[in-house]
């Protein structure tokens, strides 16, 4: 599809940034939005994308009575990196029935950072399949609510049963340090991976 | 029939509330005009009784048959109208848009939100404050289906020198996104910033660059992979804090 583009205006887009994206993954009430919250430059916006008709119906909140909406909201913050570079963190949708809509967030992205609560561990299988069958590369980061570890980390990874070279690290979603630290893991990660050419 | 009518339905709905709804429609004649507005309390029964095809509703609705059968004047409503859960912004503004244009016979569009009032009453406080009173086809022009379905969320826009200072030529939404786009800004930015709907901001996006308004800046996809890129933004998040 193509646009019009003007060559006296060539200035114009030669100001725009060059986006990068990483995705914010992972089950429901995991620590998403806290964790783009809490390194992004301005407090996470929130965009609205709707549900078909038929999955609206599909929706039925009634279960949970404070979840009332039959839109999906993504949850996404954003990093001025340098004066060329904006870095956008978009958090997926937490339930797994929203998987159509995850294309449409994932495609072209850099890497994903899968979310888990140890104590909620399956929660994080849908994210787990999607960037395994898409290929994205992503790191599984365990959010250590009350800072600490429920079940040890090799137990983790073994009943995630990721590849190996899957990086698997602990952070705290409230801490703007450590979201970083687990933000470069994916960079890097992602890094081995173009290096390698896979 | 008004008082009467009423005293005998709603029993007669709670006894029943399985009464087919396809059989009891042709039975009251409702093809006709006139028939419903006779037999219109049975066919609100039903309405009430729980059974909701959407093309039904639809009907009632293009009718205008309900508004003008008198059930507000005679309290004779449902339960779940009775209970206030329809604000007359939402309910009346479309019924009028519907009766002027007759766009609801398009897609059942009114119909399809009745329901999901009645179904999840729960929903619909939050619905209500949530309900923008401009539909989302108002703003594209009818359209819902982008131009450019797959335009990345972080795709940048920025708006064309020249149409910044004439802003009054544009509609009031493209003119929001043109001013929004002075400086390059994401689609999922004015998503967030102006409330509208993703596939909403790409049909005005897709619009306002096929004017010439704005340009559009696709990420490449290959930067993701690129070990430059990606060393770039290791440099830029080790810099943070």
């Amino acid at each position: 599809m193509g646009y019009p583009q003007y060559s006296d205006s060539a200035h114009r887009e030669s100001s725009a940034p060059t986006p990068v994206k990483i995705v914010i993954a992972g089950g429901f009430g995991v620590g998403k939005t806290t964790t783009v919250g809490v390194i992004s430059d301005a407090p996470p916006l929130t965009t609205e994308a709707a549900m078909t008709d038929v999955a609206a119906h599909i929706d039925r909140t009634g279960d949970i009575p404070d979840k009332t909406t039959t839109t999906v909201a993504i949850d996404f913050g954003t990093i001025r990196l340098d004066s060329g570079l904006k870095l956008y963190l978009f958090g997926t949708p937490g339930q797994d029935r929203f998987g159509f809509m995850w294309h449409d967030i994932c495609v072209g992205a850099l890497g994903a950072l899968v979310i888990v609560d140890t104590r909620r561990i399956d929660d994080c299988f849908p994210a787990v399949d999607y960037f395994e069958q898409s290929g994205i590369p992503f790191v599984v980061a365990v959010n250590l609510f009350h800072a600490r570890l429920s079940h040890p980390i090799e137990e983790v990874r073994w009943a995630l049963a990721t590849n190996p070279d899957t990086p698997l690290v602990t952070f705290d979603a409230r801490s703007r340090a450590s979201v970083r630290d687990a933000l470069l893991t994916v960079c890097r990660h992602a890094l081995r991976r173009a290096t390698a050419g896979v | 029939m008004d008082g009467d009518g009423g005293g005998r339905l709603r029993p007669y709905m709670q006894e029943q509330p399985d009464w087919a709804p396809a059989d009891g429609y042709q039975q009251d004649g409702y093809s006709g005009g006139t028939g419903y507005q006779t037999s219109g309390h049975q066919v609100v029964g039903q309405h009430a009784a729980g059974q909701h095809a959407a093309g039904q509703h639809a009907a009632d609705y293009q009718s205008g048959g309900y508004q003008n059968s008198g059930y507000q004047n005679d309290g004779y409503r449902p339960e779940g109208h009775q209970s206030g859960e329809y604000p007359a912004g939402d309910h009346q503004g479309a019924d009028g848009y519907q009766g002027a244009d007759g766009y609801q016979g398009a897609d059942g569009y009114q119909g399809e939100a009745y329901y999901d009032d009645e179904f999840d009453s729960d929903s619909v406080a939050a619905g209500d404050v949530d309900a923008s009173f401009v539909r989302p086809y108002q703003l594209t022009g009818g359209r819902t289906v982008p131009v450019d379905p797959t335009l990345a969320l972080e795709a940048q826009v920025v708006a064309d020198l020249a149409v910044l200072s004439q802003l009054g030529i544009l509609r009031y939404e493209h003119r929001e996104v043109v001013t929004l786009a002075k400086d390059p800004v994401s689609l999922a930015e004015l998503g967030a910033l102006l409330h509208l709907h993703l596939q909403v901001v790409r049909v005005l996006v897709a619009d306002l660059a096929a004017a010439g308004h704005l340009h559009v800046l696709r990420p490449t996809r290959a930067s993701a992979t690129d070990p430059a890129m990606i060393e770039r933004v290791i440099r830029g998040l080790s810099a943070i804090l």
